[in-house]
């Protein structure tokens, strides 16, 4: 593979490489003015440095606002043929701070390429663009968030991070390497003795996250009782006439079941005798006003709270296997915005008993015998949908933070300044003791004019906890179930008395059971999920 | 002093601490439901109506 080795740095046909660094600042070539040691540092996720000194023409005025901000950029270039060849970006960036040195008069800069910046200035929607497969929750995170720190919110759900190349483009590297490594370094190209690994410390890692996930949200609710009362009948009625009792008005026992709240799904009456019984004559002007009894369906609606409690455990089961459990936490909560739950009530009640044109935003459907259950209309940002989301949300920052404390071990190494290393790059080391694949997570490109020498350091990111070869399965990030509104007999009957004694009140009294406590308090439901969270296992094969 | 010791090791991880800051931190917080109020529960619902005879 060619990409090893940068004809400048590593020489070509047999000959040493020569090389020269390029500064412009400002769009003037100022390389001649450079002083010691060029440094560009590129890391996964943050704003790439570069560090230089610059030492102006004896007698050159100093003035601050030719530094600061000022757009510099470094090339570095193969100059064996006396003219720059093989130009190579290192670095696009502004002067954040320079440094003033009056006696040696000198001006030490330090500068960024501006990342956080410009993340900022590209709006939400390019930054969601620019990382399409993260996710992102309003419950979770701020959603008034914007610029940076959105992007960091997105990159918290999705193994990658979002730097700029070396000439400002911003670019999305996944942590994942890449199957076949774009160079591979073996003892002819690392320089001696640069190889070095360090470990993660086992208190640094995080294979299982439990996430505690409470979701409150009010369901309308409707019981419809069948009340069915008779007070006399064809085999009595003669002597309720002869006792002087009174008669039902059908109107008096429609208005007794609406006083007790309730709505008639419909009812029947037991008529008058259209013949005389004993006493009793027929007397068509009112006998249809009044009855024998009646058979109802009476429904009444109410609301219940609901909550949700999800514990949703996330975990790496072949990480636990290896190093034993290494637990956090995280929590998230959402409330379904309605109308208070006695707005809503009486909203139903009055439409239900016609006193309201205005129909309620939810209802559910009565059943005879039973009690019923209804979902209600809430907002989009508080909805089911709006709380599966979190939850997803909440899942995958747990697998990426699973896969990010896995892949804190570095195998660092240098070789003669190669611009093409980078971190969004795939590296392999292969040496005597030493067999490494994995994605690139820091490069230091240090160039020393002074002495000639330019030499870039890289770190591989390795991410490994059982070893090579050992996969680790992944359940895909999905809603945890939901409960759903279901239905249940009623148990207790209701009661009618009607006082028709010539003495009494004539009052038609109903009765209807109370709600049961399990149908009306607050419900809590427990839901518990799992989840695996995969990590690769990078090779790193060492020997002693 | 040399330009070279300026750019030392410790002033460069200043540097870089200054510059990078803010890489990582989301908003993500943890929260927990508010209290709500206990809805009243729901006893006998009981209503009555005077049965007057009609006028015949």
């Amino acid at each position: 593979m060619a990409n090893e080795t940068y004809s400048a740095t590593s020489g070509a046909a047999g000959r040493a490489g020569i090389w020269s660094a390029i500064v412009t600042i400002d769009g003037v070539d100022q390389s001649a003015r450079v002083v010691g040691d060029i440094r560009v540092e590129i890391e996964e996720g943050a704003a790439r440095i570069a560090e230089l000194t610059i030492r102006p023409a004896a007698g050159a005025t100093f003035q601050i606002a030719d530094w600061v901000g000022k757009p510099i950029t470094i090339d570095v270039a193969d100059i064996a043929s006396g003219s720059p060849a093989s130009v190579r970006r290192l670095f696009t960036g502004l002067i954040d701070t320079p440094t003033l040195d009056l006696d040696l008069k000198i001006i030490d800069l330090a500068c960024t390429d501006n990342l956080q910046a410009i993340i900022d200035q590209i709006g939400a929607a390019a930054i969601d663009a620019l990382t399409p497969d993260a996710y992102h929750s309003p419950v979770v995170f701020d959603p008034a968030a914007t610029g940076w720190v959105r992007l960091q919110d997105r990159l918290s759900t999705w193994p990658a991070t979002v730097e700029l190349d070396a000439a400002g483009a911003a670019r999305l590297s996944l942590w994942g390497a890449a199957g076949s490594a774009a160079m591979t370094f073996t003892e002819s190209h690392l320089l001696d003795g640069s190889l070095s690994v360090s470990l993660s410390s086992r208190h640094q890692m995080v294979n299982s996250i439990t996430i505690d996930f409470a979701y409150r949200f009010p369901r309308v609710k409707a019981e419809e009782y069948g009340i069915a009362y008779d007070y006399v009948n064809l085999g009595n009625l003669a002597q309720h006439v002869i006792d002087g009792n009174w008669f039902l008005r059908r109107d008096a026992a429609e208005a007794a079941i609406r006083a007790a709240g309730g709505t008639i799904q419909s009812i029947t009456f037991t008529p008058l005798p259209n013949t005389a019984i004993g006493p009793w004559v027929p007397n068509p002007t009112v006998d249809d006003q009044l009855c024998m009894g009646f058979s109802a369906s009476v429904s009444f609606d109410y609301a219940q709270q609901v909550v949700e409690n999800h514990t949703i455990t996330v975990e790496t089961d072949g990480s636990i296997a290896a190093i034993g459990t290494l637990e956090e936490t995280l929590s998230g909560a959402l409330e379904g915005v309605y109308p208070p739950i006695q707005s809503a009530e009486q909203a139903i009640l009055l439409y239900a008993n016609d006193v309201s044109g205005i129909p309620p935003l939810d209802t559910a459907t009565p059943l005879l015998g039973y009690t019923t259950a209804a979902d209600v209309t809430l907002t989009a940002d508080t909805d089911r949908a709006a709380a599966n989301g979190a939850m997803e949300t909440l899942i995958q920052v747990a697998k990426t933070r699973i896969w990010a404390a896995h892949r804190r071990n570095r195998l660092t190494a240098s070789v003669p300044l190669n611009p093409a290393l980078d971190v969004d790059q795939t590296v392999d080391v292969f040496t005597t003791n030493v067999s490494a694949h994995g994605k690139v997570a820091r490069v230091s490109h240090v160039l020393s004019p002074a002495n000639g020498q330019a030499v870039t350091e890289f770190s591989l990111a390795i991410c490994s906890v059982a070893g090579t070869g050992v996969s680790h399965p992944e359940t895909p990030t999905a809603p945890p179930a939901a409960s759903s509104p279901g239905s249940s007999a009623l148990t207790l009957t209701p009661t009618a008395d009607f006082n028709f004694g010539p003495t009494e009140d004539h009052r038609i009294t109903v009765t209807f059971p109370g709600v049961e406590d399990i149908e009306r308090d607050l419900a809590t439901i427990a839901i518990a999920t799992a989840f695996d969270a995969t990590i690769p296992e990078d090779m790193l094969l060492i020997t002693l | 002093m040399t330009a070279n010791d300026r750019a030392s090791p410790q002033n460069l991880v200043d540097t870089l601490g200054r510059l990078e800051q803010g890489a990582g931190t989301t908003t993500l917080q943890r929260k927990r439901l508010p209290q709500q109020p206990v809805l009243p529960s729901i006893g006998q619902r009981t209503g009555s109506a005077l049965s007057q005879a009609p006028s015949s």
